[in-house]
C-alpha cells in the first residue's frame, strides 16, 4: 500500500510537471543563461579547482530555484484533500524521490552545457565515471535537504529567501564533500581513493531521508 | 535550607568561574629563554647573551645551562653572569663532533627549569654518528614550578584557553538542551518546552559570538603575521573549525529569522522545532566528519575533531576542566532566567 501510494504520488508529480511545462523550461533557461553569463566572464578557466567550484555553485543555485517550488503548488484545498487520504510520510518520500530524479536530470544537463561553454585545460585526466558518481551523490543530498527545508520554508510567506538562508548553512557539509570528491575525480583519482567520500555522502543522504521521514508529519499537521 | 539544596549548582558556577578567572589572570607564565645572540656557535669557545621572559634572574644566583640533543646533555655553560632580570651571559665550549647541528637549550636555577627547543645552531660541527664520538654529561633538573606553560608562539595568549574553548563546549551543551526541548515539544505540543528551546538557542548564539570573538583575537596574535590591531587581516583564517563555527552561527541566526517570519504562535513553535532538530543533526555530522577529512590549524588534528592528548599539561588541566563546567553551568543558569522572564511576560500578556 505504502509503495503503491508512493509511486502513485511520484507519477502525479510528473504529470503535474508535464501540465505546467513553463516551470521546467524556466529552470532549464535559468541554467543555460547562468552558464552563459559565466562563460562570458571567464571564457576559459585554467585552474580546475575554480572550474569545479563554479560548477557546484551553479548547481546549488539552480537546484535551490527548482526545488523551492515543490511545496508551492499545494493550495490549501488540495492539501486538505491529501491530508485526509494519505500518510504524510508517503508524501515527503514522493517529493524527495521526484526532486531526486528532477535534480539528476538538471545536473546532467548543466554538466553538459557547462563543459560545452567553459573550457579548462586541466581537464585532460578527468575520471568521468567517478566525476559522474560525485555529481550524482552530491546532487542527491542537495535535493533531499532542499526538499525538506522547502517544506519548512513553505510555511512562511517569503519562500525563496527563507529557503536559501535556512538551507545553505546545512548544505555546506554535503557541498564541501561533493566539491572535494569531484576535485579528486578531475585530478584522475580512482574509485578506491574515493571510498570515504562515497561512504560519507551516502550516509548523509540516508540521514537526511530518515530525518525528513521522521519530522515531516509534524510539519504537515495543522 | 531548601533554597541551597535546590540552587547549589548556581553557587558552584560562581565559584568555578571566580577560580578560573583568578587563576588565568594571576598565575604567572613559566620562565623561558626566548632568544640567544649570536644564534649560531663556532667550534671552540663562544660567549652568548640569552634573553628570557619572566625569568627574574638574581645577582649571584646559581644558574646552570647546557646544550642538549634528544635529552642528552652535551655542552655545559660556564662563567654564567647575570646582566639583568631577563638577561644572562654564558660561555659554551663546543667540541668538533656533535650528534646534531641544531641543539636545545636547557637552563636550571633553584626556582625553575626552562627548556628552549632548537634554539642554538652549530653549523660548523661535524655530525657524530655513534655515541663513542661525543661525551654525554649529566645534568639534573630539580625545581618544581606551578605556573602556566610558556609555549612557543602562544606566549601569554595561552590564558585564552580558559575562555575560548569552554565557549564552544557550553554552546554545544546548550544547543543540545534546545534540541532536547524541541523534541519534547513535538511530542507534547506544550508551549513551555518551546520557550526553553527558543531561549536556549538565544543563549547558545551568545556563546557562539563570544567564542568567535575570543577565537578571532587569539588567531590574530598567534596564527597571523599582522599583529597590528588596526589592520583587517588576520582576524579570520580558512580553517575547518572556523567554518564549523560560522555554519553553526548561520544556522541559528536562520532559526531566529524563521521564527520571526511566522505569525501564529503554535505554528512558530512547531516549524522552528522541526528545523532545530533537522539542522542540529546535520551540524553534528559536519563537526564529526569534516575535521577527519581536512587538516586544521587547531590542536589535535589529522583525524581528531577534539583535543590532542598532549596539548594540556597538568597545571592547565586543573583550571581547564573547572572552567568548562563553570561556563556550562552559567549558560544553563542564563537559559533558566530567560525562560522565567518569558513566562512572566506571557502571563502579563494574558491579563
Amino acid at each position: 500500500m505504502f509503495v503503491k501510494n508512493l509511486f502513485h504520488l511520484v507519477k502525479h508529480e510528473f504529470s503535474l510537471e508535464m501540465k505546467q511545462k513553463h516551470f521546467i523550461s524556466s529552470i532549464v533557461l535559468y541554467i543555460v543563461s547562468t552558464i552563459f553569463v559565466c562563460s562570458l566572464s571567464f571564457t576559459s578557466i585554467s585552474e580546475t579547482t575554480i572550474w569545479n567550484a563554479l560548477f557546484w555553485i551553479i548547481i546549488l543555485f539552480s537546484l535551490t530555484n527548482a526545488i523551492s517550488k515543490s511545496f508551492l503548488n499545494e493550495n490549501s484545498d488540495k492539501q486538505l484533500f491529501l491530508y485526509t487520504i494519505i500518510n504524510p510520510r508517503v508524501l515527503i518520500l514522493s517529493k524527495i524521490l521526484y526532486n531526486l530524479v528532477l535534480s539528476i536530470l538538471l545536473v546532467l544537463l548543466s554538466f553538459f552545457i557547462f563543459n560545452f561553454f567553459i573550457q579548462s585545460d586541466g581537464l585532460s585526466d578527468i575520471n568521468y565515471n567517478l566525476f559522474l558518481l560525485a555529481v550524482l551523490l552530491g546532487s542527491m543530498s542537495l535535493s533531499s535537504t532542499l526538499t525538506m527545508v522547502s517544506a519548512i520554508a513553505s510555511k512562511t510567506n517569503n519562500n525563496i529567501g527563507i529557503l536559501s538562508i535556512l538551507a545553505f548553512p546545512i548544505l555546506i557539509p554535503s557541498l564541501l564533500l561533493s566539491i572535494q570528491f569531484s576535485n579528486l575525480a578531475i585530478n584522475g583519482g580512482t574509485a578506491d581513493m574515493a571510498g570515504q567520500f562515497i561512504v560519507f555522502l551516502s550516509l548523509i543522504n540516508l540521514l537526511i531521508i530518515i530525518l525528513s521521514f521522521l519530522l515531516f508529519p509534524y510539519l504537515w499537521r495543522e | 535550607m531548601n533554597g541551597i539544596k535546590k540552587h547549589w549548582w548556581k553557587a558552584l558556577a560562581v565559584i568555578l568561574l571566580v577560580y578560573t578567572i583568578a587563576f588565568s589572570f594571576l598565575v604567572p607564565l613559566s620562565p623561558k629563554i626566548s632568544s640567544a645572540s649570536p644564534k649560531s656557535l663556532e667550534i671552540g669557545s663562544n660567549t652568548l647573551t640569552l634573553t628570557g621572559y619572566n625569568t627574574g634572574f638574581l645577582e649571584g644566583e646559581k644558574i646552570y645551562a647546557c646544550l642538549e640533543f634528544e635529552k642528552k646533555p652535551l655542552v655545559l655553560g660556564e662563567n654564567i653572569e647575570v646582566l639583568s632580570e631577563n638577561k644572562i651571559r654564558v660561555d659554551f665550549t663546543v667540541p668538533e663532533k656533535l650528534p646534531s647541528k641544531v641543539l636545545n637549550l636547557r637552563l636550571n636555577t633553584t626556582r625553575f627549569n626552562s627548556f628552549a627547543p632548537e634554539l642554538i645552531k652549530a653549523y660548523s660541527v661535524k655530525i657524530a654518528n655513534d655515541s663513542s664520538q661525543y661525551t654525554t654529561l649529566t645534568f639534573s633538573s630539580s625545581a618544581n614550578n606551578f605556573d602556566i606553560p610558556n609555549r612557543l608562539q602562544l606566549n601569554e595568549t595561552i590564558r585564552n584557553l580558559m575562555f575560548h574553548v569552554p565557549m564552544w563546549f557550553a554552546m554545544m551543551i546548550i544547543l543540545g538542551i534546545s534540541v532536547w526541548y524541541s523534541i519534547k515539544y513535538l511530542n507534547t505540543f506544550d508551549i513551555k518546552y518551546d520557550i526553553i528551546a527558543r531561549e536556549a538557542v538565544n543563549i547558545g548564539l551568545l556563546f557562539a559570538f563570544l567564542g568567535l570573538i575570543t577565537g578571532s583575537i587569539w588567531a590574530k596574535f598567534t596564527w597571523s603575521e599582522h599583529t597590528n590591531l588596526f589592520t583587517t587581516s588576520g582576524w579570520w583564517v580558512n580553517d575547518v573549525k572556523l567554518n564549523g563555527a560560522a555554519i553553526t552561527t548561520l544556522i541559528y541566526l536562520a532559526y531566529r529569522i524563521l521564527r520571526s517570519s511566522l505569525q501564529e504562535e503554535s505554528q512558530k513553535a512547531k516549524v522552528s522545532a522541526v528545523y532545530n532538530i533537522f539542522a542540529f543533526v546535520l551540524m553534528i555530522v559536519f563537526i564529526m566528519i569534516l575535521p577527519r577529512l581536512t587538516d586544521s590549524l587547531h590542536p589535535g588534528n589529522g583525524g581528531n575533531p577534539a583535543f590532542g592528548k598532549y596539548d594540556l599539561d597538568n597545571t592547565l588541566r586543573m583550571v581547564f576542566y573547572p572552567a568548562v563546567l563553570g561556563w556550562i553551568l552559567l549558560g544553563v543558569w542564563m537559559v533558566n532566567l530567560k525562560k522565567r522572564i518569558s513566562n512572566i511576560e506571557n502571563t502579563l500578556d494574558y491579563e
